[in-house]
């Protein structure tokens, strides 16, 4: 009695054996697909969440506890609450802007598995690790 | 012409509808002038490696810079960079406007899309040490296209001239002042003057709608040739 083979793990297989393969259609469906994903997102959060109009600016008014926090500017007020020397704060983001634009340079080991690149690594991962918990942890998405 | 002889010919109607049909129009009266048909093929059955869905990332990125491009010219036709005028412009387009409050939204919810996707693609690329030689300008460029699109989060942030917008630019820029030496230079540049005002409107309007739009589709396409020519990096 013969057993006929399981097509599901055949199909696996092969496609574990796949090196590469012609950027149409594989590819491009596939992006095609985490695009369309991606509006869907976009098209949802709209439709769900209009975004709110605060008040007209009034440059002669008090400040208003809680404004000027533009979400992607938590980290940097995150880092200047921390250093309390706005002057030291604008030059530490500078310096992690410049040493993250020249990375290549910085790390020339030649070295892709990310387990021989720890000291490159372990800063870079740390400062990214400080970018999201500065923002997760802010007030929430500002307008 | 080599296209032509292999073409069959065909009467009027044939040759009328090649011109109105989309495919007819690139495999007919196109092939026969630039001859398409073989670049086209070259660059859809070029052979990539067996990428993962995180390097879709970098194209979800390209689409919301579209989405970015297209809703902010609807947007433009509404907004007026002037201080009081910006924020009333807004209000019309958010409550009056034909489907006003929808693409500000979107535009609002894409940008915030287009800063994670590019995140998530440099964390990938660095993950993966695709910035290494050769990719190393690629890097480069592509970091240069991150703080682009911090830059037009920054600066778009102010344009609808609310309380929170005004604060938030008065604070960066006093933070860009403190760097030392050039600092006030740049602040005096990016404000138009001492404070934020009307002026402050009008010069982040054009970096925003001109500045960082010309140099992101500069760097977009020099980026997008050197992963034309050198491939997708290959898995681990």
């Amino acid at each position: 009695m013969t057993t006929k083979p399981y097509k599901g793990r055949k199909r696996s297989a092969r496609r574990g054996q796949l090196k590469e393969y012609p950027f149409y259609p594989y590819h491009i469906i596939r992006v095609l697909m985490a695009i369309m994903g991606a509006v869907a997102v976009i098209a949802i959060l709209s439709a769900l969440f209009p975004l709110p109009l605060d008040y007209i600016a009034d440059p002669l008014a008090e400040p208003v506890a809680g404004t000027g926090t533009l979400w992607i500017l938590k980290p940097a007020i995150l880092l200047g609450d921390i250093l309390f020397r706005p002057g030291l704060t604008v030059v530490l983001i500078v310096i992690f802007a410049s040493l993250f634009v020249l990375l290549p340079i910085l790390d020339r080991s030649g070295q892709r598995s990310i387990k021989r690149r720890t000291l490159v690594a372990v800063p870079f991962l740390l400062w990214m690790l400080f970018l999201a918990m500065s923002l997760l942890f802010s007030t929430g998405v500002g307008g | 012409m080599s296209g032509r002889e292999k073409l069959p010919g065909g009467g009027f109607l044939k040759n009328l509808l090649d011109w109105i049909g989309i495919r007819g129009f690139i495999f007919g009266p196109l092939e026969r002038r630039i001859s398409v048909k073989g670049a086209l093929e070259a660059a859809l059955k070029k052979p990539i490696p067996h990428a993962s869905w995180w390097s879709c990332f970098g194209g979800i990125a390209f689409l919301l810079f579209l989405i970015q491009a297209a809703t902010g010219i609807l947007l433009m036709f509404y907004y007026i960079p002037a201080d009081p005028e910006a924020h009333r412009t807004i209000l019309y387009l958010a409550g009056q406007a034909p489907f006003g409050w929808f693409f500000r939204t979107i535009h609002h919810w894409a940008g915030i899309g287009m800063m994670l996707a590019v995140s998530v693609h440099v964390l990938r690329v660095f993950v993966k040490g695709a910035y290494q030689r050769p990719r190393d300008l690629n890097w480069v460029i592509g970091s240069a296209l991150f703080f682009l699109t911090a830059g037009f989060i920054l600066t778009g942030d102010l344009l609808p001239w609310t309380r929170s917008a005004y604060w938030s630019a008065v604070w960066w820029t006093d933070l860009v002042g403190n760097f030392p030496v050039i600092g006030h230079q740049i602040m005096l540049f990016l404000r138009g003057g001492e404070n934020v005002t009307g002026s402050t409107i009008t010069r982040f309007y054009v970096f925003h709608v001109f500045g960082l739009p010309g140099f992101t589709v500069l760097f977009m396409v020099i980026h997008f040739a050197i992963v034309r020519k050198l491939g997708i990096s290959e898995p681990l």
